[in-house]
């Protein structure tokens, strides 16, 4: 079984990589688990083609977590995809982050975290140890970085690189590095200053995902790009990302860079 | 620390910023307090406040409610729960609700100054503290004494006949002896035709804490409390005396600085305690001559055994100085009397 973990800075597509990638799983064969791990839900939207998923923190609120079955959160979607949501508080309110904790410790109890891939999509940053979880307690065990060419976008991919380098120190932690991904803004250079950071931090350029309109026009027919457009240049793109992410043992634990490193990085690689 | 297992020496103020607020929210006669947290916070400082009820034998129940957070609350936010749990305090029509946020709803962000703006029949009072965040029991002790006198300001001040106005502030209400030292400043105010006229907060109902704005002199509980008192809606210039008197000299003192405060004249209150005080050195003329020790020992002490004749010598036998100090001369005969005993 393999676990994996999408994070990255917020809006940077990690719920549309995640979404194509298990699509792109299951068409081959394998059983795959989607966690949306994020208040928003919107990770398996496409998946479920945008059929209304019960979050887990909502049932947990409705009923109390001892009358939550799974049948009541986890729902088959694209290709036999099973999704869950955690779901979370409103906005402004309540501690997200401990919605994470419970909903793993939900899921773990009912034996749901069982396949050949798990696919866990986290919310942007990882904004207090609440979000880390998915990390420290051994359920994502490969994490993978999605980012742009964009400072931002870096910069929030090294905070979560020092998360895991922090946690790799933990002697029962198996959180490892498995590489970064690109989902390209479309910038000048982006692919060689995004494969200069994976390298600088100790780890690879996995995947470099072409920013591509067929996305929008799959999201508009609530639809993965893998079964929008099976055909389509984009969906090999996630196909290929798939058969990586089978095939990749080459997990590592992260040198995260300084902020200067950082921003020397990204002033080498823009035409001004 | 003192080894000794007395009820007076045993630690009650090491608790959390909740245990300070609530030692005196529990305080206000016929206030309903509301523990905004889980039900275990309230636990451990019921507990605390029914030890120290068990010196009172008779005394009033404080009335607590939990709105017992679980994970629910702490992943969907906890304002609901306090909104029912305020409900439920208004049902009970008491003079003001005191809402105490702790740790857990302070970490997750709660608003309960929203949730209690809500409430419009009852005066509520939010003590801004958050349980181990920002402080200790003294730190919430202090936010609760503000957060009562801010509403002192909003309340109609009570009818209270001719005379001035003196309000005791910050009693230690898990203090072993609290009413005795309120006792004894009641004695020496009636030395000089004065009484304490409010009890800011001990056992006192809401309404009377609308008398704190038309204070005349406040008595500080200890030096430390000037700070909050600099925040007190009082008049201008209110006159303060930092800290209930303690020890033979410091007695004397106390009443010359409240008639000076109110405009009396004090000679023949002094006269009369130091003759009290006499009588009361003479009921333990059997101590003089005894050898203690009182390294490290206040002023008020070593100047109480040298009234008595005692030889203070590092060789000495060790005798009990408690802290805070006994109030006045009555605690000095309290303390003569453990002195005796531990001699
Ligand atoms: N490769 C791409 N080409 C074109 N558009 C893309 C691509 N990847 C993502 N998008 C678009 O970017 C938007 C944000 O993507 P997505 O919701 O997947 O980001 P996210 O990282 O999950 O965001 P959040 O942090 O808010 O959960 C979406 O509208 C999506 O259609
Ligand atoms: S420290 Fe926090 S959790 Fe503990 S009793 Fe105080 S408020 Fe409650
Ligand atoms: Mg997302």
């Amino acid at each position: 079984m393999k676990q994996i973990a999408l994070y990255g800075k917020g809006g940077i597509g990690k719920s549309t990589t995640s979404a194509n990638l298990s699509a792109a799983l299951g068409e081959s064969g394998r059983s795959v688990l989607q966690v949306g791990c994020d208040p928003k839900h919107d990770s398996t939207r496409m998946l479920m083609h945008a059929e209304p998923l019960p979050t887990v923190l909502d049932q947990v609120r409705e009923r109390g977590a001892p009358n939550v079955a799974l049948e009541d959160v986890v729902r088959t979607g694209y290709a036999g995809v099973r999704c869950v949501e955690a779901g979370g508080p409103e906005p402004g309110i309540g501690c997200a982050g401990r919605g994470i904790i419970a909903t793993f410790q939900l899921l773990e109890e009912r034996g749901a975290l069982e396949a050949d891939v798990i696919v866990y999509d986290v919310l942007g940053d990882v904004v207090c140890g609440g979000f880390a979880m998915p990390m420290r307690e051994g359920y994502a065990e490969e994490v993978y970085l999605v980012s742009s060419g964009e400072l931002m976008s870096l910069y929030a991919a090294n905070n979560i690189a020092k998360a895991i380098a922090r946690l790799a120190e933990r002697p029962r932690c198996r959180c490892r590095l498995a590489g970064v991904i690109l989902n390209a803004k479309g910038m000048e250079r982006e692919e060689e200053l995004v494969r200069a950071f994976a390298d600088a931090i100790g780890s690879r350029l996995v995947a470099a995902i072409p920013r591509d309109r067929v996305v929008q026009l799959a999201e508009l027919h609530r639809q993965t790009v893998i079964e929008y457009a099976p055909g389509s240049a984009q969906a090999a793109v996630y196909r290929r990302l798939a058969d990586d992410v089978l095939a990749n043992t080459d997990l590592s634990i992260p040198r995260p860079l300084t902020q200067d490193e950082l921003e020397s990085l990204a002033i080498e690689y823009t035409t001004f | 620390m003192s080894s000794n297992p007395s009820p007076s020496s045993t630690p009650r103020s090491d608790g959390c910023t909740l245990a300070g607020a609530l030692s005196v929210a529990s305080a206000v006669a016929d206030g309903v307090t509301i523990v905004h947290g889980p039900s275990g916070c309230s636990h451990h400082h019921v507990s605390l406040l029914l030890t120290s009820l068990l010196d009172r034998p008779g005394a009033r129940l404080p009335v607590l409610l939990s709105d017992d957070l679980g994970e629910r609350e702490v992943i969907f936010g906890g304002e609901d729960a306090l909104a029912l749990a305020l409900d439920e305090a208004v049902a009970r029509s008491p003079g003001s609700i005191a809402v105490l946020p702790t740790c857990v709803s302070e970490a997750i962000g709660d608003d309960c100054a929203a949730v209690a703006e809500r409430v419009r029949s009852v005066p509520v009072v939010v003590v801004p503290v958050g349980g181990f965040l920002g402080g200790g029991f003294y730190e919430g002790e202090r936010a609760a004494l503000a957060a009562y006198a801010e509403l002192s300001a909003r309340l109609p001040a009570p009818d209270t006949g001719e005379g001035p106005v003196i309000a005791l502030v910050g009693e230690k209400n898990l203090e072993y002896e609290a009413d005795c030292h309120a006792a004894e400043i009641g004695r020496l105010l009636g030395l000089l035709d004065l009484g304490v006229g409010l009890r800011f907060v001990r056992e006192a109902p809401t309404a009377s804490f609308g008398l704190l704005p038309r204070a005349d002199l406040l008595v500080l509980r200890e030096p430390g409390m000037g700070g909050i008192a600099d925040c007190f809606p009082v008049r201008p210039r209110t006159p303060r005396i930092h800290g209930f008197p303690v020890g033979l000299s410091g007695t004397l003192a106390f009443l010359e600085r409240c008639g000076a405060a109110l405009g009396r004249d004090a000679a023949g209150a002094v006269e009369d305690e130091a003759g009290h005080q006499e009588a009361v050195l003479a009921r333990f003329g059997g101590l003089a001559g005894a050898r203690v020790s009182l390294s490290g020992a206040p002023r008020w002490a070593v100047e109480l055994a040298d009234a008595l004749g005692m030889v203070v010598s590092p060789a000495g036998v060790p005798v009990p100085v408690p802290e805070p100090a006994p109030v006045g001369t009555a605690g000095v005969a309290r303390l003569l009397a453990r002195w005796g005993r531990s001699l």
